[in-house]
């Protein structure tokens, strides 16, 4: 009887064993069309999804087997399979409570086992534990078509969203590409003014490029000042050219290019008419642009001739005085209170200034200011010049590592570490056309004289350098060589000479900072005067971002314009840095140079 | 007895009662188990359904002496248990002679027991408990079998001293009285308005009775099923962890062990009935009810939003798992 029971309740086990083995099946395939599906959207979004990556997803399969292996993993005691069938067959515990009454001897046990064992012989067991097909087949059909669904579209189409452009690491070869392309494609069309126009364009770039790769080689070369090539002459403590930032510029992304293509092609889209009015437009807007850029210039400086002239004439007058004052000076007790000559000197100076002030603001007049106007709208045509003189300005730099070693080999005396330097060196910027300043003048400055002076001082003609400067603001001397800098020191510009303006430090600076963008004539009138070699290296940061921020706010900066200011400051370093080892006719050119092509720094008239 | 011989005659008393009564399958089966099983019953309707006919029918069934006891507030303790009264002989002697009172019949109606006071309603508890009573200092056995059933009225309940739930735990099932259907009372109107009344004939004794007893106690009951019927006293317990919301919501008291007690010897004889001799979760669920509705006391919400025992044990069964 019990043989009964037990058989039924081994075959309620492994029919339940089956049963959960197959319902484990087959979640694990609901897992594995999840997965696939995850895993394809996952892939098709991160880098697209390609038939090379069908294999992987279905490894997700494995999860079938695995899940009726652990389904179907852990043993099924006879008890517990009799009890689920006692359950699923409506048996009321008779299967169970025989097996757990088998070995009772009671006589109602034995009636109970008789009564489990019929029940058990009719009761089938396969359908006790039906496998549920119908709550899985529709899940597994939605899986199925979400599946091939997803992987299908994913391979057949892009679903992801087009990607950011990158940033380009080299934009220009990209727009260089971009202009070959176009080029070829008006090749094609046979619209040869666009193709010459492209192909200019192509060079124009191609050749920006080049000198902007030699300036910047040229200048971090330039960066580590070299030793002294002679050890008893001690070269001038200049401070080091300030840190400069290379190229924080915005970079090109492939937006940018994105843009100037789609420009390029719509103006280029233009018909033949159009084009050619456009072109003639451009011409004649360039010719004139620089027709009046020149003639502004020249106005500019004009005017700035006649003041500082005149300014010239005063300094001269005062100058006499104060040098009549000085040799008194020396001859008597007053040169134990220094703060009285000085204050003298500031006096005057200060009324020199003001004056001067009113005469550049009244002589601005309509004119100019119209002149001035009409530059700001041909500022293409000068961010091509300032291109052109990025290239003149790497040949000077190489004339000058020439005239170096000339010098070197002429053996040529300018050091000015002791009295006979001083004498050598004051000749040879005499030679060189370069002129010397009073005491007047640096004291205009704001240095005492006796902070220069060494005991067989002259009297300092010519505005000091920027690092005299320095060095008289903070009142401690940097050795004899800067002494004697002090001394005899003299600008590099000629036209230097007796114009120098007592706000040319802090006032010229506040006067900077107080330009408004449309304020560009004064702005010019400053780099004119920073042209001449006047300017402390302070102000001419100053100047120079607000040139870099006045650009920016009127939409005219460009890379160009950011090499130009980038060079301006490390070619002013380089000039004062070696004002003294440098051929007094190449400064004296080079000072040309820089007086002809700045703005407002055309050459003016020594007095 | 063998199983069959219990089925057969338990077939036979109920055929007899019905030939009586009318309807109310459910509490005939109930009382004929509660006899079985050695317990009392507590029947709940309203005045009129034959609650009394039922109970005479029993004794008539099995050949057992009747008694029915109106509670009443008046009633006193020696109404029920009876007293010894000072008797006079022939020469002049007095003595004490016992007058045993009605509980010393082996089928007693305690009509309306809770309209008498807790005093007179002990003295007949304890008489259910003990199957004994103490007259004047002596006690004296009550006779075997020995069955009380015992009616309240639901609705009259001014005037009345509801049950304790120590006593009320004293009942093996508390059975409901329905109202009798259509064809149910036009069976009873043509059965008591035409003709004379039937009338039953004995058809068992009461050792056929405890035979019955004994035999439903050897039933066969595996541990499962018994942890089940453990199980579900205790998850009439607000403070068990394993007790369903609805019991932790409505229910001031659970079962107490003879709710447990109850269930076991309620399922062994359903099992007999069903033609097993086995015990099984079934019949314990299909006894929960009897067993357990007068076992589950109500807290103030469940009293406020007027939530019947019968649907808190009811979902207890739905909630425990087998």
């Amino acid at each position: 009887m019990l043989e009964a029971v037990e058989s039924t309740a081994r075959s309620a086990a492994r029919a339940w064993r089956r049963a959960r083995a197959i319902h484990g099946a087959l979640g694990g395939l609901s897992a594995a069309l999840i997965g696939i599906v995850l895993c394809a959207l996952g892939l098709e979004l991160t880098g697209g999804l390609e038939a090379r990556h069908l294999g992987p997803l279905l490894i997700w399969l494995l999860a079938v087997p695995l899940g009726a292996l652990l389904a179907s993993a852990g043993g099924i005691d006879l008890p517990t399979a009799a009890a689920e069938a006692d359950h699923r067959a409506g048996l009321s515990d008779r299967l169970g409570t025989a097996l757990e009454f088998a070995a009772d001897p009671a006589p109602l046990a034995g009636l109970q086992r008789v009564d489990a064992a019929q029940f058990a012989q009719a009761t089938s067991v396969a359908a006790l534990f039906p496998v549920a097909w119908r709550a899985h087949v529709p899940r597994l059909a939605v899986l199925l078509v979400l599946a091939l669904a997803t992987t299908g579209a994913a391979l057949t189409f892009q679903l992801r969203p087009s990607a950011p452009p990158p940033a380009i690491e080299e934009p220009e070869d990209d727009l260089l590409a971009s202009i070959d392309r176009s080029i070829d494609a008006f090749e094609e069309r046979g619209d040869k003014e666009a193709v010459r126009l492209l192909t200019d364009l192509d060079r124009t770039i191609r050749r920006i490029r080049a000198r902007e790769d030699e300036l910047r080689r040229v200048v971090k070369k330039r960066a580590v000042p070299p030793p002294p090539e002679d050890a008893e002459h001690d070269t001038l403590a200049l401070p080091p050219p300030p840190p400069r930032p290379e190229d924080q510029g915005p970079r090109i992304t492939a937006d940018d290019l994105a843009r100037l293509e789609e420009e390029t092609v719509d103006q280029l889209a233009l018909t033949d008419a159009q084009q050619a009015e456009l072109v003639s437009d451009l011409f004649a807007h360039s010719r004139k642009a620089s027709d009046l850029m020149q003639q502004f210039h020249h106005e500019v400086m004009h005017e700035a001739e006649v003041t500082l002239n005149a300014e010239s004439a005063a300094v001269r007058n005062t100058s006499s005085g104060v040098d009549s004052s000085s040799g008194m000076v020396e001859n008597s007790d007053l040169v134990d209170n220094p703060m009285l000559s000085q204050q003298s000197n500031n006096g005057a100076t200060n009324n020199i200034a003001d004056e001067r002030e009113d005469m550049i603001r009244r002589d601005l007049g309509d004119e100019s200011q119209a002149a001035h106007d009409r530059s700001h709208d041909t500022q293409e045509s000068f961010n091509q010049f300032l291109r052109d003189f990025v290239k003149d300005v790497q040949d000077i730099i190489a004339e000058a590592a020439v005239g170096k070693q000339k010098k070197a080999k002429e053996g040529r005396e300018v050091q000015v570490d002791n009295g006979q330097g001083v004498v050598d060196k004051t000749d040879a910027m005499a030679d060189a056309g370069f002129e010397e300043v009073g005491d007047v003048k640096r004291g205009q400055q704001g240095g005492p004289p006796e902070e220069l002076a060494g005991g067989n001082a002259q009297p300092a003609q010519g505005p000091p350098p920027e690092g005299a400067q320095m060095s008289q603001g903070s009142g401690t001397p940097t050795g004899p060589r800067m002494q004697g800098s002090g001394d005899g020191e003299t600008s590099a510009g000629a036209e230097g000479a007796g114009t120098g303006n007592p706000d040319q430090g802090g006032g010229l600076s506040t006067l900077l900072n107080g330009l408004s963008p449309q304020q560009s004539g004064r702005l010019e009138q400053a780099l004119g005067q920073l042209a001449q070699g006047r300017m402390p290296p302070e102000t001419r940061e100053a100047l120079f971002d607000r040139l870099a921020r006045h650009k920016i706010n009127a939409g005219l900066a460009s890379e160009a314009d950011d090499v130009l200011v980038d060079y301006f400051a490390e070619a002013e370093e380089l000039m004062v840095s070696n004002a003294d080892t440098l051929p007094p006719l190449f400064r004296d050119y080079a000072q040309s140079y820089f007086d002809s092509i700045r703005p407002g720094g055309s050459k003016t008239a020594n007095p | 007895m063998t199983p069959d011989e219990f089925r057969a005659t338990f077939v036979r008393i109920e055929q007899s009662v019905h030939r009586v009564i009318v309807g109310m399958d459910d509490v005939v089966r109930g009382c004929l188990m509660a006899m079985v099983a050695g317990g009392n019953v507590l029947l709940e309707g309203v005045p009129g359904l034959g609650k009394t006919l039922l109970v005479k029918s029993l004794g008539d069934a099995f050949r057992l002496d009747f008694a029915r006891i109106q509670f009443t507030p008046d009633l006193m303790p020696a109404d029920i248990t009876g007293t010894k009264l000072v008797q006079e002989d022939e020469h002049g002697r007095k003595t004490f002679v016992l007058h045993k009172g009605p509980v010393f019949h082996q089928i007693v109606l305690a009509d309306e027991v809770n309209r008498a006071t807790p005093k007179t309603q002990s003295a007949m508890l304890e008489a259910m408990q003990e199957r004994q009573v103490t007259i004047v200092g002596e006690t004296f056995q009550l006779p075997k079998p020995f069955f009380v059933v015992a009616t309240q009225n639901p609705l009259e309940m001014d005037g009345t001293y509801p049950l304790p739930e120590a006593q009320l735990d004293r009942f093996l099932f508390k059975l409901l009285v329905q109202f009798p259907s259509l064809p149910q009372l036009r069976e009873i109107l043509a059965r008591t308005t035409a003709g004379a009344a039937p009338t039953i004939e004995p058809v068992a004794g009461g050792d056929d009775l405890l035979a019955m007893g004994a035999l439903a106690r050897q039933v066969l009951i595996k541990g499962s099923v018994t942890d089940y019927a453990i199980r579900l006293v205790l998850a009439t317990h607000p403070e068990q962890a394993e007790a369903p919301d609805i019991t932790k919501r409505y229910v001031r008291y659970g079962a107490s062990p003879r709710g447990a007690q109850a269930l076991i010897l309620g399922a062994k004889i359903r099992a007999l009935l069903e033609g097993r001799e086995n015990a099984s979760v079934d019949d314990v669920q299909a006894l929960a009810g009897a067993v357990l509705r007068h076992r589950v006391i109500l807290n103030f919400e469940g009293e406020a939003e007027g939530v019947s025992t019968d649907a808190v044990v009811a979902d207890i069964v739905s909630a425990l798992p087998r």
